[in-house]
């Protein structure tokens, strides 16, 4: 018990933290870029150009369809970026196709006379999807999009075994390294997994609560 | 860019053809494995979650909560490091199909969970009301209607479950990406080793989530035959989580996202408004007026109701049956419910017995079952 004690010391704490405030930092980094090109997607899948809509469906199958870590490895090593943009940058073009697809479940639940009467107001395709029906779609889309969020969270623990990023998991893995005792090392997981859990389950709470509240509206 | 794959690289690695044959091999070794466990835990536990019994939901909310909220590589590294402990050496191979099923198998959890759910109330209620037991209810009625449902989402989960052997290269699984992590380190030549993998798990996965958008087109299609005007507001549903867009799909995923500790039969008749209101030419409008079993006046019919004709029925026949034999409880039990009690009380009393009096289908059924094809016969009847 006493070494379990040890470990808990305010400065080991604080060290994990900061490994968490990366985690976020990535992860909000991540959707938040995400949100931007899946939208763009998800528009494109709605264009009437043929090759446009071929595009984003090629991207968004092609990125559903491979593992995360691959891309991670792949701006990493092939394209040599730095960690840090290297993550973001793999996470962006993992996640967007995800997210392509909740914007589009979302779009699809805009009543159609949202469009024909932004149109019908003189308002151009960009500023119809920007000051109209974006809006209104973000509304149906926050709960899906808080889950892919904490999807992210999780994922971004690959992050110290593919580039050696000192997100959460690195942070605990360092740790690792200077306590040898089987107790410590299993409460060192303990500590990494509850860190992820608390986070992970107070935003799948907040999604519950929102869909609550979107569902009791009508 | 042009360097990075440069002609002889793709030769280097084309070289290795056997052991990247032998690395996709175990890749879909893992995913087959991992995807059993998975779909028998995520069965077992997506019915038990639906139970009656406060413990059980609460230990499947707690297994889904665990496993969803936690890091799938840090489940791994976990396991990897307890089975020395505990005296066991796994291969990595091991742990990763252990490590997977469980992870999967609570996403799996909640799409049973969540198809379920989408089932009508009233197929429940028809069911117990036609004698089925809680366990066929769900493996006769419930679940090979729930089915369609959890088909798609199925399928998404797949893919990811394959997706997610990848994992396993972060502790030398032998698998797919291991190998082109290995590939690329030994010889630097990053570039052709993860296209290849890249273009082998797309080889896996692509088919699997077409299948999802098949299944799920498929899915819409036959409510819109069933209901006459689902679709529509299926299609128009805001909250729907469109296929791949997540671990879940459709309604169902709403639900799960949505639905908490909550039971299936809370669940029920929010998850599926397009047959709340079902179209005008729907049978089931004819019962509207009847419509006040959960206390609002305008629901639309239920097998809530038609418990409590059934039940009406039973009062009926249990009161008959009784005033037949004497008041004897013992008699008028067995005449209920068992066909000889029922012989002997019409034997013994002509004219006056329980089996001739009462109309044959609103008897309670005898103890000794036929199966389900009478009690599908009874309800088509109706």
């Amino acid at each position: 018990m006493s070494d379990v004690l040890s470990l808990l010391t305010w400065v080991n704490i604080r060290f994990m933290l900061e490994g968490l405030g990366l985690t976020l930092v990535i992860s909000a980094l991540s959707i938040a870029c995400s949100v931007a090109l899946g939208a763009v997607l998800s528009i494109l899948r709605g264009s009437r150009l043929r090759v446009l809509r071929g595009l984003s469906m090629a991207y968004v199958e092609l990125f559903k369809n491979t593992p995360l870590l691959l891309w991670i490895m792949f701006t990493f090593f092939v394209a040599q970026l730095p960690p840090l943009p290297a993550a973001v940058l793999a996470f962006t073009l993992f996640t967007s196709a995800s997210v392509a697809e909740i914007v589009r479940g979302g779009l699809a639940g805009v009543p159609v006379g949202q469009y024909e009467a932004a149109r019908s107001q003189g308002f151009s395709a960009p500023q119809m999807y920007l000051f109209i029906i974006l809006p209104q779609a973000l509304r149906n889309m926050v709960p899906a999009l808080l889950s892919q969020f904490v999807t992210t969270i999780k994922d971004t623990s690959y992050l110290w075994g593919a580039m050696a990023l000192q997100e959460l998991m690195g942070r605990g893995m360092i740790l690792m390294n200077s306590y040898n005792s089987t107790t410590q090392i299993f409460a060192l997981f303990a500590l990494m997994a509850l860190m992820y859990f608390v986070v992970c389950f107070a935003l799948s709470q907040v999604v519950r609560a929102y869909q609550r509240r979107l569902r009791g509206d009508w | 860019m042009g360097e990075v794959f440069a002609p002889y690289k793709w030769a280097a690695l084309a070289e290795r053809w056997p052991d990247i044959l032998a690395a996709f091999g175990t890749t879909v070794g893992i995913s087959a494995l991992a995807l059993v466990i998975a779909l028998a835990l995520g069965f077992a536990f997506g019915v038990l979650s639906v139970s009656r019994h406060r413990v059980l939901r609460i230990v499947t909310r707690v297994y889904v909560e665990v496993v969803q909220n936690i890091p799938l590589l840090l489940q791994v590294f976990v396991l990897y490091a307890v089975f020395p402990l505990l005296g066991l050496s796994l291969a990595s191979f091991w742990i990763g199909v252990l490590a997977i099923g469980v992870y999967h198998g609570g996403y799996i959890s909640e799409v049973v969970r969540s198809g379920i759910g989408s089932i009508h109330r009233g197929q429940f209620e028809a069911a117990r009301s036609q004698g089925f037991s809680p366990v066929q209810t769900m493996t006769l009625v419930i679940l090979p209607q729930a089915m369609r449902i959890i088909l798609p989402p199925l399928a998404v989960q797949a893919a990811n479950l394959v997706k997610n052997t990848s994992v396993l290269a972060l502790i030398a699984g032998g698998e797919l990406m291991y190998f082109s992590n290995s590939f690329a380190g030994d010889t630097s030549y990053y570039g052709p080793a993860y296209v290849a993998a890249a273009v082998l798990y797309f080889a896996i996965c692509f088919p699997l989530s077409r299948a999802a958008v098949y299944l799920e087109h498929r899915m819409l299609v036959h409510r819109h035959v069933a209901t006459g005007d689902a679709s529509e507001e299926l299609a128009s549903d805001p909250v729907e989580v469109t296929p791949g867009s997540h671990d879940i799909t459709g309604h169902a995923a709403a639900e799960a996202l949505a639905g908490g500790v909550g039971t299936m039969m809370e669940g029920a008749t929010l998850l599926v408004p397009a047959r709340q209101a079902p179209s005008p030419r729907h049978p089931l409008h004819a019962w509207d007026a009847a419509g006040e079993c959960d206390g609002s006046g305008d629901a639309p019919f239920t097998g809530c109701q038609a418990a409590e004709i059934a039940a009406d029925f039973g009062l009926e026949a249990a009161q008959e049956a009784l005033a037949a034999s004497d008041g004897d409880r013992m008699r008028a039990w067995q005449a209920l419910h068992t066909r000889a009690g029922r012989r002997r009380l019409g034997h013994g009393r002509p004219g006056a017995g329980a089996g001739r009096t009462m109309p044959h289908g609103a008897l309670p059924r005898p103890r000794r079952r036929r199966g389900p094809a009478r009690g599908k016969r009874g309800r088509s009847g109706r």
